[in-house]
């Protein structure tokens, strides 16, 4: 089985679970024997990992027959499927209306900020900066054709999109060589925006999952969200939930004696709407009320950060309440390390793979019931994050029994045994068996 | 020869509220009120109203042929006497046809034996009482809260005056042995054990409405048949069932109450099948052998241990943090907290808080919780509430005595200070006769001290 897999972001190249969800899912899926060729926006040198072909984007050469080829094919795909602007914008996927004004007038500044390269024959190509910079949309639109002219250069079954910045790439590359296209959805425009939805990414999500063969999603609550939102006939989407990997050194951290009677509670994200840090501020103030001897750490950035900075000033509780900035690497394992306790508080997350993280750690989590990983892990406390009493009253709990830390710890570490990529490698080869007709 | 020795036991927790640490020491209202009625009216009338009735008439019909032997929780005698009587008033009316054997337990439907001895004794001479005086009965049977038994507890039983205690006929106990005989203690031999009979007794209450189990539907012919069979070979066929078995567990369209009645008759028919209730049981058959149960076993369908109650690390600390408060709640004597500590020994609580139940649990008991953690979580601060409760209360008392002492200078309150150490004597959990009567007592003595506490303010 040879799978053309798109994708934006891959290890080392990344700014969220994305990334890391690709990384494990390929990796399960080469040890299953299928041949991944995996296409980014653009690859630096270093790093490729042994296990698959990965392809940059960026730089692909387009000849003229291609480029022809490409216009027939797009035109129907656009027109049937999006209304779709090609102005420069400096949207990204996880911008709010003030990050979006300084964006602007950074744009304003750079007149060009990706250039046709004219190659020879009347052959050309573009650059991609890849990542969520400011003009994301041009980038989308060029990396469709780009990765649309490697799908027409490489040999493959089934074509594998990840997230709607490459489903017009999809969608395209399937018009082309009329492959079967599998859809990935990892997080909706809902689930980043709320109601405030990017029109225009919406459009795109919808125009991807309605002309793929086959959607995968990541959670049940990610399926509802896809059928009810979009459209999409229940009984295309299969879900297929994330798993984590064990890493293979595993190193062991030792709590700074002066901090061992005290008892440590993590928050660990992106600090904006959708993780809901706000919730984890509120519970912290009640379990404040309740019990001495804890800190609370707020790890992440995001816009609703110096917001929360204020809060927690206004609120007298700054003492126990400590803001760890972005952490990157050794500095998060460290830190899932010394905590006692792990909050995901997301108001909306599709799956969320950082609890699994945590778990690998040992640190018994409480997640909200909107989320997708509370839909594999039993054996985790779950609260609903806008009910921050109780959410309170579980993190007391945790620090003040020893027996329920040391319960969940214990049924967790079973229940990660369960949770692999290799189940869901499993899962995909068989969608991929089915779409193809099994050869 | 062979009896048909049909035991039900009847209980209902009542159901907790979902209580935070932000709730301790605002207010103690532990119990769903909501809940737990709702839950019992249902249960009333889907199960206990109709299976009473259906019962009853069989005892009429049958003229002293049919007869079986009933257990009832003081948790669930609490819940009926509070929303449903009229379950009271059915049970009632089967004690006056003197066709059923009464059955005692630890009233709270407890684990006490395992934590507490004082405990436990207390619990069931209460709930003795409690039979006499509801019931008109004198119980000489025992059966523990999820047939909780082991050696350890068997001269206990004895020494409390019961000559026949119930358990579960566990494969790991019998080995080569039958169930279906009667058995005496190695370790008090005067008393006598009657054990289930996990074959049967299962087929009434898991398999029989199971539509993959090859002998659906079981008929009450094919059950007296089988029951024949095995009767050959044996002295008693020792059905115990939880009583959710009529009506909850099995619905009423599977048939289940049409079985009850039609299996008196097909059971009454064979030449050698009869229905005695454990006391006649325990004087007809002689003593087989003996058993000794090294450790405890229930019966519980996996395995016939107490991991389902007390299998994991919760659940242990839970239990633990509930009984050391027990020496203080008895001997505080106050009658508000030891209601409330009574109740929460109610076994099913600490059954929420297994991850082993987690993923299958009876849709007729079911887990208000949506965790075994969030049961955990819940208990504990409840106890801690308690607990509070008990050290405030103490302090009370103690500034009461204190009190009390320094106007002992006055000969007028020699007879309130003679009161008083009577109420300390009588606290003693051991003693329990005396107990509703020292809090009648300590209330009088109470009012009395409130009040000249006022004439010397205003004095």
């Amino acid at each position: 089985m040879q799978i053309l897999m798109l994708g934006w972001e891959f290890p080392p190249h990344i700014s969220g679970g994305l990334g890391t969800a690709c990384f494990g899912m390929t990796q399960a899926l080469a040890q299953k024997g299928a041949k991944v060729i995996f296409v980014l926006p653009r690859t630096s040198s270093a790093g490729e990992p042994g296990f698959l072909k990965l392809r940059s984007a960026s730089g692909t050469k387009i000849n003229y027959d291609a480029a022809q080829r490409m216009q027939m094919a797009g035109e129907s795909v656009w027109q049937d499927n999006i209304r779709y602007m090609p102005i420069m914008s400096p949207l990204t996927p996880y911008l709010t209306p003030e990050a979006y004004t300084r964006a602007i007038r950074e744009l304003s500044k750079s007149t060009r900020f990706s250039e046709t390269t004219l190659v020879s024959h009347g052959a050309f190509t573009y650059q991609l900066k890849g990542g969520y910079g400011p003009g994301l949309m041009e980038e989308v639109s060029r990396y469709s054709r780009l990765a649309s002219a490697i799908a027409l250069e490489e040999k493959f079954d089934v074509i594998h999109v990840h997230d709607w910045m490459t489903y017009p790439a999809g969608l395209l590359a399937k018009a082309l060589t009329g492959k079967p296209l599998v859809c990935h959805i990892h997080a909706t425009e809902y689930d980043r925006s709320g109601e405030n939805i990017n029109t225009q990414v919406a459009a795109i999500e919808r125009a991807g999952l309605l002309g793929a063969d086959r959607v995968v999603a990541v959670s049940r609550l990610t399926r509802d969200v896809v059928v009810q939102r979009y459209g999409v006939p229940r009984e295309k989407v299969t879900v297929v939930y994330n798993a984590v990997t064990r890493p293979e050194i595993e190193h062991h951290y030792v709590i700074p004696p002066r901090l061992r009677h005290e008892k440590r509670v993590l928050f660990l994200g992106r600090v904006t709407y959708q993780k809901g840090p706000e919730y984890f501020m509120e519970a912290a103030r009640l379990v404040l009320q309740k019990v001495q001897h804890v800190r609370f750490y707020m790890a992440g950035s995001g816009d609703m950060l110096p917001g929360l900075i204020r809060r927690a000033s206004q609120l007298r509780i700054g003492r126990r309440f400590h803001f760890a900035g972005f952490l990157r690497g050794e500095e998060v394992n460290r830190m899932f390390a010394l905590s006692d306790l792990y909050v995901m508080p997301s108001v909306s997350e599709p799956f969320g793979i950082t609890p699994l993280e945590a778990m690998l750690y040992d640190v018994p989590v409480l997640l909200s019931r909107q989320s997708g990983v509370s839909e594999v892990l039993h054996h985790a406390l779950k609260a609903d994050f806008w009910d921050t009493r109780d959410m309170a009253d579980k993190i007391c709990a945790v620090l003040q029994h020893p027996a329920l830390a040391m319960e969940i710890v214990q049924n967790c570490r079973e229940e990660m045994k369960t949770i692999r990529w290799e189940n869901a490698a499993e899962q995909l080869l068989s969608i991929y068996e089915s779409l193809t007709g099994g050869n | 020869m062979a009896a048909i020795c049909l035991c039900l036991a009847i209980h209902e927790p009542y159901y907790l509220r979902r209580y935070t640490i932000f709730d301790i020491a605002e207010n103690s209202l532990y119990e769903d009120d909501d809940r737990s009625c709702n839950m019992a009216m249902h249960n009333a009338q889907t199960c206990y109203l109709p299976t009473n009735e259906i019962l009853y008439h069989l005892i009429q019909r049958y003229k002293g042929n049919f007869r079986l032997a009933l257990s009832i929780s003081d948790s669930a005698l609490d819940l009926f006497e509070q929303y449903t009587p009229e379950v009271i008033d059915s049970v009632r009316a089967l004690a006056e046809t003197g066709c059923v054997e009464f059955i005692s337990e630890s009233g709270p439907h407890s684990l006490a034996c395992l934590y507490s001895r004082e405990e436990f004794i207390h619990q069931v001479q209460e709930h003795n009482r409690r039979i006499r005086r509801t019931f008109g009965r004198v119980p000489s049977t025992f059966r523990n809260s999820e047939l909780l038994y082991g050696n350890d507890l068997a001269q206990t039983i004895a020494q409390l005056g019961f000559s026949t205690v119930l358990t579960e006929g566990s494969p790991q106990l019998l080995g080569w042995r039958s169930a279906n005989f009667v058995y005496a203690a190695s370790v008090a031999p005067q008393l006598h054990l009657l054990l289930r009979n996990a074959d049967l007794s299962t087929d009434i209450s898991q398999r029989f409405s199971q539509k993959s189990w090859d002998r659906w539907p079981l008929t009450a012919d094919t059950f007296a048949s089988w029951c024949e069979n095995i009767g050959e070979q044996a002295d008693t066929i020792n059905l115990f069932l939880d009583f959710h078995v009529f009506g909850l567990r099995n619905t009423a369209d599977s048939g289940i109450f049409s079985f009850l009645e039609a299996l008196p008759e097909q059971i009454l028919q064979k030449k050698h099948l009869d229905f005695l209730t454990p006391k006649q049981v325990v004087k007809k058959f002689p003593v087989r052998d003996s058993l000794a149960v090294a450790e405890y076993q229930s019966w519980n369908d996996e395995g016939c241990d107490l991991k389902g109650w007390l299998g994991n690390e919760m659940q242990k600390d839970a239990i633990k943090e509930l009984y050391r408060l027990a020496l203080r709640a008895r001997s505080l004597g106050d009658e508000d907290i030891l209601r409330d500590f009574e109740r929460l020994q109610t076994s099913d609580y600490f059954h929420y808080m297994s991850t082993r139940w987690f993923s299958e649990s009876q849709p007729d008991r079911p887990n208000p919780y949506a965790s075994p953690y969030d049961a955990y979580i819940s208990y504990m601060n409840i106890v801690a509430d308690l607990g509070e409760r008990l050290t405030k209360c103490e302090e009370t008392k103690k500034q009461k005595t204190r009190a009390s002492r320094s106007r002992n200078a006055s000969p007028a309150q020699s007879n309130m200070q003679e009161r008083t150490t009577q109420t300390g004597k009588t606290a003693d959990p051991i003693a329990p006769k005396t107990t509703k009567k020292t809090a009648r007592t300590r209330a009088a003595s109470k009012v009395h001290a409130s009040k000249r506490t006022v004439k010397k303010a205003s004095s």
